[in-house]
């Protein structure tokens, strides 16, 4: 069988308590500038690149902030189909989102939340400004990395690559997709909180100050990533992670 | 209908002008591409759609950009590489699809054999090594003689010295052979300077016994 055409990540969403607070943040830190849609209460982020960058503001407390990315897909009935063939949980079934087209929010069986978004026509958001920290990577929690590999494939058609000699980790390359995805499995999982998206920075150093000055924080020590650059996880006021990756000299 | 492979592979960095460079300057093509036209991959990736290909084995993989782009593309049931792992020290990254049998090693070595016949029957062979006579002739004996219904040589035709133990064996081989020939039109050529060929078998033919493999 051929494999499916996979799906991209289109969108980012950050939840947030404080809408006006984040977006200041973001705008500060990455040079995001935000778009008010609606009531308010949600943001576009222009990055100026996919995937495009969004702020949710949730006044409901039992709801926890946190950052979740969209799946562009041509069908979410399809997808959702797949996820409970595959063990995932589907949190909020498909529901419209005015122009916007269709929304669903699943979760795989290791807890990181994915949702979908069927765009009404093609996905092609209007940016504004140039490509500004774009996000290029998400890492996500994969403990049985093997269940992982087959469940992403199935959902979503991606297909995995490893290291020769390097057990614990899979990844899609970031070079050929939009966002490139790893997953982190066997015991290294367990030292990974939550779904991480990182931005390109081009310099972590200077950025990880604008983190500072914005309110927001950073993890301790910068990690080199595995023959490309540096990272460091950068926490907005909420304390939603994003992670920094500075380009190494081979590049991403 | 069969697919459009030349859109599919846009996003696959394929041998280019930049590539072309290099290799002028240095020899080497020290670049992170798959090292095929990309117009002549496309034809291959038609020939493994109409073969029903399901499994695949690349020996020789420089950096694995074909190998990963071809299971990207087709799903394989099984798919298998062996490589020395000369591009990580030259500076380069070694990535491989995930489930990969992974053979980092000499594919003229005893060890290689032994990899090769627990393997068992693959649908397609790609022989993408060492590119001097005696070595690509080699990895073609092995080939031969292990269960196999195809097996492909890369750079069958031009005038690259690097190439000529290749063209030269491609040109002895005898059998069902099939020519994947197409200018790169990155590099605007007129006509091509790699070429992929396959022999169509099914291998091994009548007498080509088990005690006639080499290592």
């Amino acid at each position: 069988m051929p494999a499916q055409e996979a799906l991209e990540i289109g969108l980012v969403e950050i939840r947030t308590r404080d809408l006006q607070r984040a977006r200041e943040y973001y705008e500060a830190v990455f040079g995001w500038t935000g778009t008010p849609v609606g009531d308010g209460s949600y943001a576009f982020l222009d990055t100026g690149k996919q995937p495009i960058a969004a702020l949710y503001e949730i006044g409901n407390r039992d709801i926890p902030v946190g950052v979740t990315p969209y799946l562009l897909a041509p069908e979410i009935d399809d997808v959702l189909a797949d996820v409970a063939k595959v063990g995932g949980e589907v949190l909020a079934p498909k529901s419209e989102w005015g122009a916007m087209g269709f929304w669903a929010n699943t979760q795989d069986p290791w807890g990181n939340g994915v949702a979908l978004l069927q765009p009404r026509s093609a996905w092609s958001p209007s940016y504004r400004a140039a490509p500004r920290h774009p996000i290029v990577w998400a890492e996500l929690r994969a403990p049985d990395l093997q269940a992982a590999v087959r469940y992403y494939k199935r959902v979503a058609g991606w297909s995995f690559q490893v290291k020769p000699g390097v057990d614990h980790f899979a990844f899609r390359s970031a070079g050929s997709h939009p966002v490139g995805v790893g997953l982190v499995g066997g015991a290294r999982a367990d030292l990974l909180g939550q779904l991480t998206m990182y931005a390109r920075v081009d310099d972590l150093t200077e950025v990880g100050e604008r983190v500072g000055r914005a309110g927001g924080s950073l993890s301790q020590h910068s990690k080199t990533a595995p023959e490309t650059g540096r990272i460091r996880i950068a926490y907005d006021p909420d304390g939603n992670a994003m992670g920094l990756f500075e380009d190494g000299p081979r590049g991403a | 209908m069969g697919r459009d492979f030349r859109r599919l592979l846009q996003g696959v960095p394929c041998w280019n002008r930049r590539t072309q460079a290099i290799y002028e300057q240095h020899g080497v093509p020290l670049h992170d591409v798959v090292l095929q036209s990309r117009a002549e991959l496309a034809l291959l990736c038609e020939l493994i759609e109409r073969e029903g290909v399901r499994s695949y084995l690349e020996i020789g993989v420089w950096t694995g950009r074909l190998v990963t782009a071809l299971h990207e593309l087709f799903d394989f049931d099984r798919v298998a590489a062996a490589d020395i792992g000369v591009v990580e020290s030259l500076g380069l990254p070694l990535r491989l699809p995930f489930g990969v049998d992974f053979f980092h090693g000499d594919s003229h070595s005893a060890a290689f054999v032994a990899w090769r016949r627990a393997l068992g029957p693959v649908d397609l062979v790609l022989i993408d090594g060492d590119h001097r006579y005696d070595a690509v002739r080699a990895d073609w004996e092995l080939a031969r003689r292990s269960p196999c219904r195809l097996i492909a040589f890369h750079d069958i035709v031009g005038d690259d010295p690097g190439s000529a133990g290749v063209r030269r064996l491609w040109r002895e081989l005898e059998g069902d052979k099939i020519e994947l020939v197409a200018p790169n039109d990155e590099l605007g050529q007129r006509e091509s300077t790699m070429g992929i060929g396959v022999v169509r078998g099914p291998f091994p033919r009548p007498g080509d016994l088990e005690a006639d493999w080499p290592g």
